[in-house]
């Protein structure tokens, strides 16, 4: 049996730099570790019982750990001779530059985590996932939910404010769920006393005794399915966000939770200002928060006062009521980052790779105003040639693992 | 940079840099050029300011809106203003003016020295200064020539737009945020 990663997925809860490098961190050791206990594993298996002694002495490396991130990625990568792909699917060079891509994602985060953003993460987590998946590792899913949950930060506006009722409920629902674990435990128990009874002597008085324990217990077992069901449609409920039904520009109806976080809507700045935080929310989330000022501001060009629910739904106050915005990460139309392109391609196709963008059309070598400075923002790794396309909106997508992802829409 | 500290108060920038606008100039025309916006905030105070430059002339800096800021923060609305002129190798503010009587309702401005700034500031104004770009800090008659002995400051083409922010803060904002109205 596989012993258990002590890597244990971190989700951050803000856009901080220090948790994001946390996450990311713990994600590429959490990789790291599984990919070491393969190479024992299979290794071993095969008969190189000392096996990391080997692969030193091939290699001339110093001493070094099976689960050292740095370890596990650059050596597959550098020897393709190496004892290690014994225990690895054949190599191939896409495999390999998998292995190097993840190296470069790991030192990023641990030498220059500092400079990282949001957008950075989000590529990098697909790198090491990208591994992850290919190798089928348990911990591949760590990259979704990392993702899921930048995408959810994103939408709240920088931070997830905890909501206490959920984790009331959740914490409820879990010892209810024991509750009727034990129950049923004890249903069977019983029941099982009773046959045996029954079976032994019928003549028993106990008999009657515990088939009345029994279908007590099934009872109450029962009642607390019953509410744990009715507790379930009700956290259900509670998730069910009614602002997602919204038109823009009606009224916000006052019986609906408009949301904790406070901003203001600045046309000075095109950008949206956090008063409580003294910032801008472009340098928490960074241009969507542009994107999202840009596009309110021609509903209400003077701007105004905003409130941001935790999902990401905004309103604006005007006078005495709230009008619906919209949705900050579904604000640019046809435009919504890491999501796959739904729209039609232009002609103009490129190639991106090292900080440099090359147009592959031959009548036309014109690169796009903006275009260059969008890939190198996007985080996009270096040394592997990109494949880089525009849409019809001016939406820029890079072909990323067969899919065709927006990065950002181009300047106007 | 995204955001700066000075003293109290913090300098909010961000991708927007210059772009085309116009303004009024003191003859009352308009004229064409480009502008760079920022906040100034504090715990209360968030103020809009804007940096114009004119195409073919020199600029300024100047408070536009007050927003949610007190009431007081309203004398700046319009006045005050500091002005930047532009050198064959860069910029300047020749004339660096403190407000006099931040409780007047008309506020004017007086001549500031570099050690009644630092003094506000509680620190060097220049250890803000030179990282942005600043190349000389003295008195205008002695590196313009210029018939008044104001403070004067600056700095080269490539110096950063947030120089004059700093020096408002300095001249303007602080001294209305220690007044006690």
């Amino acid at each position: 049996m596989n012993k258990e990663n002590p890597w244990v997925l971190f989700l951050p809860k803000s856009l901080a730099i220090w948790e994001l490098a946390t996450a990311m961190n713990i994600f590429t050791k959490a990789v790291a570790w599984e990919i070491g206990e393969r190479f024992d594993r299979v290794l071993i298996e095969k008969g190189h019982v000392d096996w990391l002694t080997q692969v030193q002495k091939d290699h001339s490396l110093a001493p070094v750990s099976m689960h050292d991130p740095s370890f596990v990625f650059e050596v597959p990568r550098k020897y393709e001779d190496s004892l290690l792909w014994q225990a690895l699917p054949p190599h191939t060079h896409e495999l390999s530059s998998k292995f190097w891509r993840a190296k470069n994602t790991r030192n990023i985060w641990q030498h220059e985590d500092i400079k990282q953003t949001m957008d950075t993460f989000v590529t990098g987590a697909s790198i090491i996932q990208d591994l992850a998946s290919e190798l089928d590792l348990d911990v591949a899913h760590y990259g979704r939910e990392l993702k899921d949950q930048i995408a959810q930060i994103r939408r709240a506006g920088g931070q997830i404010v905890p909501v206490d009722q959920s984790t009331e409920l959740r914490s409820l629902l879990e010892h209810k769920e024991e509750e009727v674990d034990a129950l049923q435990k004890k249903l069977e128990e019983t029941r099982l006393a009773a046959e045996q009874l029954g079976n032994q002597a019928e003549s028993l008085a106990s008999i009657e005794t515990a088939k009345e324990a029994a279908e007590v217990a099934a009872q109450e077992a029962q009642m607390l399915a019953d509410r744990l069901h009715a507790e379930l449609q009700h956290e259900r409920l509670l998730k069910a966000d009614p602002a997602d039904s919204f038109e823009i520009g009606q009224i916000w109806p006052s019986d609906v939770n408009i949301g904790s976080r406070l901003l203001y809507l600045s046309a000075h700045m095109n950008d949206l200002y956090d008063a409580e935080r003294l910032s801008l929310l472009s340098n928490e989330v960074g241009p969507i928060a542009e994107l999202a000022a840009h596009h309110w501001l021609q509903l209400v060009p003077e701007g105004g006062h905003v409130n941001l629910t935790e999902n990401g739904h905004a309103a604006i106050k005007q006078g005495n009521s709230y009008r619906y915005l919209g949705r900050l990460d579904e604000v640019v139309h046809g435009f919504v980052k890491d999501k796959p392109v739904q729209t039609e391609f232009a002609d103009q196709s490129f190639i991106y790779n090292d900080g440099e963008v090359v147009s592959l059309q031959e009548d036309d070598e014109t690169i796009p105003d903006g275009l260059l400075a969008i890939l190198v923002d996007s985080g996009l790794a270096t040394n592997t040639d990109i494949p880089i396309r525009l849409t019809h909106d001016s939406i820029v997508a890079a072909q990323i693992d067969g899919g065709w992802i927006q990065l950002a829409k181009l300047p106007a | 940079v995204a955001e700066i500290l000075v003293g109290p108060v913090k300098i909010l920038t961000n991708k927007q840099g210059w772009h085309p606008a116009t303004d009024i100039d003191f003859g009352g025309d308009e004229v064409e050029g480009q502008a760079f916006n920022a906040m100034l905030v504090a715990p209360g105070l968030a103020l809009n300011i804007q940096y114009f430059l004119a195409s073919d002339a020199g600029g300024g800096v100047k408070i536009v809106d007050i927003l949610d800021s007190p009431l007081k923060y309203k004398k700046l609305l319009g006045r005050v203003r500091q002005g930047v002129q532009r050198l064959p190798d860069g910029f300047a503010m020749k004339q660096v003016r403190s407000i006099k009587d931040s409780s007047s309702d008309k506020p004017t401005v007086t001549k500031a020295t570099h050690e009644e700034l630092d003094q506000r500031l509680g620190s060097p104004l220049l250890n803000i200064l030179r990282p942005l770009g600043v190349t000389e800090v003295g008195v205008a008659t002695e590196m313009f020539n210029s018939k008044n002995s104001d403070l004067a400051i600056r700095w080269s083409e490539e110096g950063s737009p947030l120089i004059p922010f700093v020096t408002f803060i300095v001249t303007r904002v602080i001294p209305m945020m220690e007044s006690s109205e």
